[in-house]
């Protein structure tokens, strides 16, 4: 007999496969948790044209859970000091 | 003098098109190269490796690049590497290569890398055929790696890859993935063989300076982590003999 619902901690790892392997994401660098029925995603992604994908297919695939899209786009600073070698 | 700008896990899709560019402006009054250690596209396409070079054109210094896991992902390898070397960029897949900088030399041994582990933890060449085909995927590249430094007689001699060699630029990463994200052996070949630096990418979520268990400094310049266009090292003046017997790689037993 199958366990329903499906626990969590599969769930997690079923919405990370899809990320990584959606033409719209396509990032392994993305965490997701279930936590008290909300999905919190973090992470990291380059554009925020995919952090926005990553809402709709999280959205879509756990429409029950509350979502927070928590993922993050890296800043870009100064170059910063020249290290001397 | 020989300034090197490094820069990884840029992942540029098709989506990234003009977010770069505008950064890489100063790069040519900063720097004599330009090392990109990897994941350059987000998933290996030829179209994101045309909007990578095209971000880079008005760098204006010589790119020197290996490719990373990400563009592996569609297969595209051998197209996307062609993309780039026809827009100028060397890409190096168990290859060195030498760059003259106002009359010194900076080489360059450059190979993705592969996983594996770590001492104390590391994946064996043992068992199923898969487990063995990943782990001499890690030996192979890290020999023709130790071979490739081996043979530079620059004045400065840098390790370009896109897995961690050394445990220390990934604190910050869940202990468990640490085989995935680099290996040991890399790090062996570069104090067997010697040399100044070491430049990768990979562990986003990983820390920024490490050293190799030979004392060659490690620099992990994933973007997520450096959180800026690119990091800058110099190598400043000739050394003397006096220096360079102190220098780290100096005191390494060699293969
Ligand atoms: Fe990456
Ligand atoms: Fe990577």
């Amino acid at each position: 007999m199958p366990h329903e619902p499906e626990p969590d901690d599969y769930l997690c790892e079923q919405v990370r496969r899809t990320l990584a392997h959606d033409d719209r994401v396509g990032e392994l660098d993305v965490h997701v948790a279930i936590v008290a029925g909300k999905v919190f995603v973090t992470g990291s992604v380059a554009t925020e044209l995919r952090r926005d994908a990553i809402s709709t297919i999280v959205g879509e695939m756990l429409p029950a859970h509350e979502l927070h899209n928590d993922v993050s786009i890296p800043l870009m600073h100064d170059t910063g000091e020249i290290e001397h070698l | 003098m020989i300034r090197i700008a490094a820069i990884a896990d840029v992942h540029v899709g098709e989506d990234s098109a003009g977010k770069l560019a505008p950064h890489y402006e100063r790069l040519r009054d900063e720097a004599d190269v330009l090392l990109v250690a990897g994941d350059l596209t987000r998933v290996g396409t030829v179209a994101e490796a045309r909007t990578f070079v095209s971000e880079l054109r008005d760098v204006g210094v010589p790119v020197v690049a290996v490719l990373g896991n990400h563009d592996y992902e569609c297969g595209n390898d051998r197209e996307v590497t062609a993309v780039l070397r026809d827009a100028g960029v060397q890409v190096l897949e168990g290859e060195r290569t030498s760059v003259e900088i106002g009359g010194r030399r900076l080489g360059i041994a450059g190979t993705k890398g592969f996983g594996g582990g770590f001492v104390g933890a590391c994946a064996s060449d043992f068992g199923e055929p898969e487990m063995k085909l990943f782990i001499r995927h890690t030996q192979q590249l890290a020999s023709r790696l130790q071979e490739n430094l081996e043979a530079l007689d620059t004045d400065v001699r840098v390790a370009l890859l896109h897995y961690s060699p050394a445990e220390g630029t990934l604190h910050g990463e869940r202990l468990e993935i640490w085989p995935f994200l680099g290996s040991y052996l890399l790090g062996e070949a570069v104090d067997h063989a010697g040399a100044d630096l070491v430049i990768h990418g990979h562990a986003h979520g990983g820390t920024e300076k490490g050293h190799t268990a030979g004392g060659i400094p490690v620099r992990n310049v994933a973007q997520p982590v450096v959180k800026a266009p690119y990091r800058l090292f110099c190598f400043d003046g000739t050394q003397t003999e006096d220096e360079s017997a102190g220098r780290p790689d100096a005191v390494v037993e060699r293969a």
